[in-house]
């Protein structure tokens, strides 16, 4: 029998969440999408909401600041509080 | 160790100069910036200083003259840090009320927004508490002072036809002014060049090795995770380069960074992200190697902090007033050479030439009256 690679995950909290009550993904907006730099957020096309896909963010805080709804928050992770 | 710099900043833009054959100057004076500790931003006592506030030791002393970030502040910083006075820390506390807003109103909205919700967090608060330094991981300093791309007046790097601007380009202290204004440059002597001539023709065969290239790491099964190679990479950085400067531990780090080369090979995305992510490593890789490099080639010490080599700790004027250029030989392999510095266009003081390396707050000269 061979060995057989797999990958594994690390556990991690996403530092920006939605409120999907607000968020009008929806509707075609993709504001908090365009404006991260690193290219992080992305919208659930089966939801219509947006989310966070990878965590590599360093808080710069555009997402929540242009978002005309208010629905994205920026948190600081555990790991830098 | 913190970050100071955008983390989408790879140095892609050295790494395609120095690909394309263009001279890197002076990539041994890095840059080390003083942070908040633990958070991915600066601390900018300096924004503070017209408003009173200091970059301060344990003690709450005052022990730099000047708060602005240089290679000879860092040394100082460096040197509180690890001594019996440390850390180092921003002074506030001793401000009036109205005073710490204002402070707030800018620290708070610039440069690193999410600022305030990290002091929040830590339940620091100007006010009351002195708010703890650290320094930065190493990064080229470019535009923060002379170093980068190396461009003449007209933003012509030393390879014809291949133009350079912003942070990449060692125009020095440019920031975004002078970034905006040698796009300018850069963008006008460019259009310049390419007037009246012809397309050159498209190589069919190039476009597809650079194709394969970018997209093999999304055909590999079971390939290492980009995002560990940079985390590897970084550390041996840190690890090996990090100022004051060894000579053994530089050359170790070369042997490490040209086994990362291989590792590159290796990777594997599962999504355009981590494609870009895998992109990003390679430059990364790129800049470790010409970072030591060129810091081996400077056999002296200079600008404070950033080129300290504790095996050549004095300043050898006779030797190294002089820039150096980083490039890619005829052979594909990166050397270093020397370039006189040009005659100064504004004369300086005598008295000014020793300013740069006088940041230490002297000890107060004794009272004769009272001595």
């Amino acid at each position: 029998m061979s060995f057989t690679p797999h990958d594994i995950f690390q556990r991690s909290s996403a530092p920006v969440t939605i409120d999907e009550s607000k968020c009008i993904a929806e509707k075609g907006c993709t504001v908090c999408v365009d404006v991260c730099p690193l290219d992080l957020l992305a919208i659930d096309m089966k939801k219509g909401k947006a989310y966070m896909q990878f965590d590599e963010c360093w808080y710069c805080m555009p997402c929540e600041q242009d978002c005309p709804t208010g629905a994205v928050k920026v948190s600081i992770p555990y790991l830098l509080r | 160790m913190g970050t100071y710099e955008n983390p989408t900043n790879a140095g892609d833009g050295y790494a395609m100069a120095y690909h394309a054959g263009a001279a890197l100057a002076n990539l041994e004076c890095f840059q080390i910036n003083p942070l908040i500790k633990d958070y991915n931003g600066p601390a900018c006592a300096y924004v503070t200083g017209p408003l009173g506030g200091f970059t301060a030791n344990g003690k709450g002393e005052r022990f730099i003259e000047c708060d602005y970030w240089s290679g000879q502040m860092m040394w100082e910083f460096y040197q509180e840090l690890q001594s019996g006075n440390g850390p180092v820390f921003l002074k506030l506390d001793h401000l009036a009320e109205e005073t710490i807003q204002t402070i707030e109103q800018i620290l708070h909205t610039n440069e690193r927004p999410s600022r305030g919700r990290f002091h929040e967090g830590r339940g620091t608060d100007y006010r009351t508490q002195m708010i703890e330094m650290h320094i930065s991981e190493i990064g080229f300093c470019s535009g923060h002072s002379a170093s980068g791309v190396y461009v003449n007046a007209r933003a012509e790097t030393t390879v014809p036809g291949l133009y350079a601007a912003g942070d990449m380009a060692a125009v020095p202290h440019n920031y975004m002014l002078g970034a905006f204004t040698y796009g300018w440059f850069a963008g006008h002597n460019a259009a310049e060049y390419v007037l009246g001539r012809d397309h050159g023709a498209v190589d069919e065969e190039q476009i597809d090795a650079e194709r394969a290239r970018i997209y093999a790491p999304l055909k590999r099964e079971n390939g290492i995770a980009p995002a560990q190679v940079e985390y590897k990479l970084r550390r041996m950085v840190n690890d090996y380069l990090q100022p004051p400067k060894v000579t053994r531990k530089m050359e170790i780090g070369l042997q490490r960074f040209a086994e990362i080369t291989e590792d590159i090979e290796s990777i594997s995305a599962t999504h355009p992200h981590e494609l870009m992510r895998a992109a990003e490593v390679r430059a990364i890789r790129d800049c470790a190697e010409m970072a030591a490099r060129a810091s081996l080639f400077r056999t002296e010490s200079r600008w404070g902090l950033y080129h300290h080599r504790v095996d050549y700790p004095q300043r050898d004027d006779e030797q190294w007033f002089c820039h150096t250029h980083l490039r890619k030989d005829a052979n594909g392999r990166m050397t270093s050479e020397k370039r006189a510095v040009e005659p100064y266009i504004v004369a300086l003081d005598e008295n000014e030439r020793n300013a740069y390396r006088s940041l230490r707050i002297g000890e107060p000269a004794l009272d004769p009256a009272t001595a």
